[in-house]
């Protein structure tokens, strides 16, 4: 009988922009140089209006009577005031396009204006230095990068976490398996989030340090130290990492000992388990671990890949694992990112700035780069997850998953409407899944 | 009835004043029963605190209330309320479902029913003063809203219910010939239960939400007009003063009308 060991490549494609981050040099525009880190900040999304609400503001002239006229004319209820302004909020008939009646509403010549009540919401930003190069949690339209030539991101085009973060940021009782290269455990934005030294599979000790990178990169997009003032903003402020050494200093690894990094990490009390690996084959003893993790409690998250082609194992583990897709700061898929009826979910993945082992780029460079592929998008996910589980510890697996399904923007529902096997239900909306849902008057 | 009281002292007493008329009613012949109907329509708004007194929002409603009673002689009275309301629970949020809920859909129409009564105490000179008591059941049927910006269309049902009671005393000027001011001071109880059950998909849960009103003592100013002996309107205006979460005093404001003719 022969024993046949898989081994894998981890499918991402790093884009190290060095230049960026290095650091006293003079032809580098060094992020520290920026004075105004501080004030990014995501805007309320313009859609975003109280259902079946428009405010009104009466012209000169026309008082108590015409207002009533007007108000039964157009079937409209004021409920609220601004009498410093004379603006009422009203109540539409129940069903009423908000946007059209307050475009008819504007056509009267009694009203001077009517608009939606649009919503707005505090939002928490932290004040990570290099945050407001974080698209991916808030997508102002920014410089992807801040080298001249650096593209341009397209507002919205992002997660939503300054929203979701208004609600939770999490808590330390929640730990995120990475099951990776390691993670640099000396690293500036994550020493602090460590549960531990961690696990080495590949060298079978207690020290899962990072020899590669990857590992590093995926853990501080999960949970990189947050509010810190330093360094970037992880998805999961508060959550725990810990480190689970399965990938070699080349970035491969093999299936048993992602297997018995899986079932260590279940062990050691992980409910979150991000995979940002894959296989090009199924494994049994793959299925297994995945399989027992999940019904242990834990949520899987796994990256899809970046052939262009199937999605990968584990991550095509329909009923246990949740598989990410990559979208680019402009809501578009990642060209390279795998496809298939597996696909659950997508988050960006492109140009994602993030942690990388001090030792990487060289001791005058702070030790962040930007990095592409699916791998940097299911971290994104996996801190999402740890942020249900946080809010709702009473969720299973199975219904956490459900709630980042449901709640994703369909952002390529003009080509593909509905789920499908590019981007899944779509990219996440933290904001939907964590902050209450407003109910307003949608009777049937 | 399922809304929860606790038996609070407030509730107890409450019962006991509405009731203690049929005790409080003397026997003496040669004197008869008065019957009393009427209508009233009045709304008021409680600061509402929930979830262990972490949250607070308010709730405002709105109701039409038919009154039929006695007036035993001597003066004690008794009625049962009954009607309908408009109650608006806006503010409430709902964290235990699987997709939080921000409840911001308005008024619900519920039935209301209760009693109320007034038993006189004492007569000095030109003042009456008499004991007071009424409550309030509002017994909501469940609403469906329909919630469709997900992924996969879902469905929200909520059961909004409230008692209140208020107990106290009221002092009546009756120095005058068709109107009667009269002021009051009473304890004002208020207990709520808003369940709401979310079925998305494999996503169920429900959350049963119990509130409580904020601030517990209320006072009144009104008015009595008597045209004549047969017909009579009450107009009313309350305060409940109360400490909001940040600490802060709020008053929360009632009105009401009534008119009444005895037979």
């Amino acid at each position: 009988m022969t024993h046949r060991l898989k081994v894998f490549r981890i499918p991402v494609f790093a884009v190290m922009a060095a230049s960026f981050l290095a650091a006293g040099d003079g032809a580098a525009r060094a992020p520290l140089s920026f004075p105004s880190i501080l004030s990014a900040s995501a805007a309320a999304p313009e859609t975003a209006f109280v259902p079946g609400q428009v405010l009104i503001k009466f012209r000169p002239g026309v008082r108590g009577i015409g207002r009533m006229m007007a108000f039964a004319a157009y079937n409209l209820r004021p409920i609220r005031r601004v009498p410093g302004l004379d603006v009422y909020a009203v109540r539409l008939l129940s069903g009423a396009d908000v946007r059209k009646a307050a475009e008819e509403l504007d056509l009267d010549p009694d009203i001077l204006y009517a608009e939606p009540n649009f919503i707005c919401r505090a939002d928490s930003t932290p004040n990570d230095l290099f945050f407001k190069y974080q698209y991916a949690l808030a997508n102002t339209g920014q410089a992807i990068g801040d080298v001249p030539g650096s593209p341009q991101g397209k507002a919205e085009a992002d997660i939503k976490a300054t929203q979701a973060w208004e609600e939770t940021t999490g808590d330390d009782s929640v730990t995120i398996a990475i099951l990776d290269s390691g993670v640099d455990l000396t690293h500036p934005d994550l020493a602090a989030k460590l549960a531990g030294t961690g696990r080495d599979f590949v060298n079978s000790d207690d020290d899962a340090t990072d020899d590669y990178y990857h590992g590093t990169a995926v853990a501080g997009i999960a949970a990189a130290a947050t509010d810190n003032n330093e360094g970037i903003a992880g998805v999961a402020w508060n959550a725990k990492i810990l480190p689970v050494k399965v990938l070699d200093a080349t970035g491969a690894g093999t299936a048993d000992q992602v297997a018995n990094g899986i079932l260590w990490a279940v062990s050691q009390g992980a409910q979150v388990i991000n995979l940002s690996l894959g296989f090009d084959e199924s494994s049994q003893t793959l299925l297994s671990a995945v399989r027992y993790a999940h019904e242990q409690g834990c949520i899987i998250v796994a990256s899809v890949g970046n052939t262009g082609g199937a999605v990968q194992y584990p991550a095509a583990y329909n009923e246990y694992v949740l598989a990410v897709a990559a979208t680019d700061y402009n809501d578009e898929v990642l060209p390279t990112s795998n496809q298939g009826e597996q696909v659950d979910v997508a988050a960006p993945g492109a140009d994602i700035l993030t942690t990388v082992p001090t030792w990487f780029l060289g001791p005058s460079a702070l030790p962040y780069a930007l990095v592409s592929g699916t791998s940097m998008a299911a971290p994104h996910v996996s801190g999402l997850a740890a942020l249900l589980k946080s809010r709702k510890s009473w969720l299973t697996p199975d219904e956490i998953m459900a709630i980042i399904e449901l709640s994703a923007d369909d952002v390529n529902l003009a080509t593909l409407a509905g789920k499908d096997v590019s981007l899944g239900y779509g990219r996440i909306n933290m904001e939907k899944a964590l902050v209450p849902r407003p109910l307003g008057e949608d009777i049937p | 009835m399922s809304v929860k009281l606790g038996w609070s002292p407030g509730f107890i007493l409450g019962l006991g004043l509405i009731l203690s008329p049929l005790a409080a009613a003397p026997r003496q012949d040669g004197q008869s029963f008065l019957f009393q109907a009427g209508a009233g329509i009045e709304y008021f708004s409680r600061s509402l605190a929930w979830d262990n007194d972490a949250y607070s929002s308010r709730l405002s409603a709105g109701l039409g209330l038919a009154h039929f009673g006695i007036v035993f002689p001597d003066g004690p009275s008794l009625a049962l309320l009954a009607g309908y309301g408009l109650s608006n629970w806006n503010g409430l949020v709902f964290r235990q479902l699987p997709f939080s809920i921000d409840y911001e859909a308005g008024s619900i129409g519920a039935a209301v029913f209760g009693a109320e009564t007034e038993i006189p105490i004492l007569e000095p000179g030109r003042w009456d003063i008499s004991a007071n008591g009424r409550i309030l059941f509002s017994l909501g049927p469940s609403h469906e809203w329909t919630l469709s910006e997900l992924n996969q269309p879902g469905t929200l049902d909520g059961k909004g219910r409230w008692t209140r009671v208020q107990v106290g005393p009221s002092v009546t000027y009756r120095g005058f010939e068709t109107f009667s001011p009269y002021a009051s001071v009473y304890y004002d109880g208020f207990w709520g239960t808003f369940t709401m059950t979310e079925n998305i998909g494999i996503l169920a849960g429900t959350e049963k939400k119990t509130v409580r009103g904020q601030g517990v003592i209320g006072a009144s100013l009104g008015v009595i007009i008597e045209p004549s002996s047969a017909f009579r309107l009450k107009a009313e205006g309350s305060l409940v003063p109360y400490t909001n979460l940040a600490g802060g005093l709020k008053l929360s404001a009632g009105v009401s009308l009534q008119a009444r003719i005895l037979f």
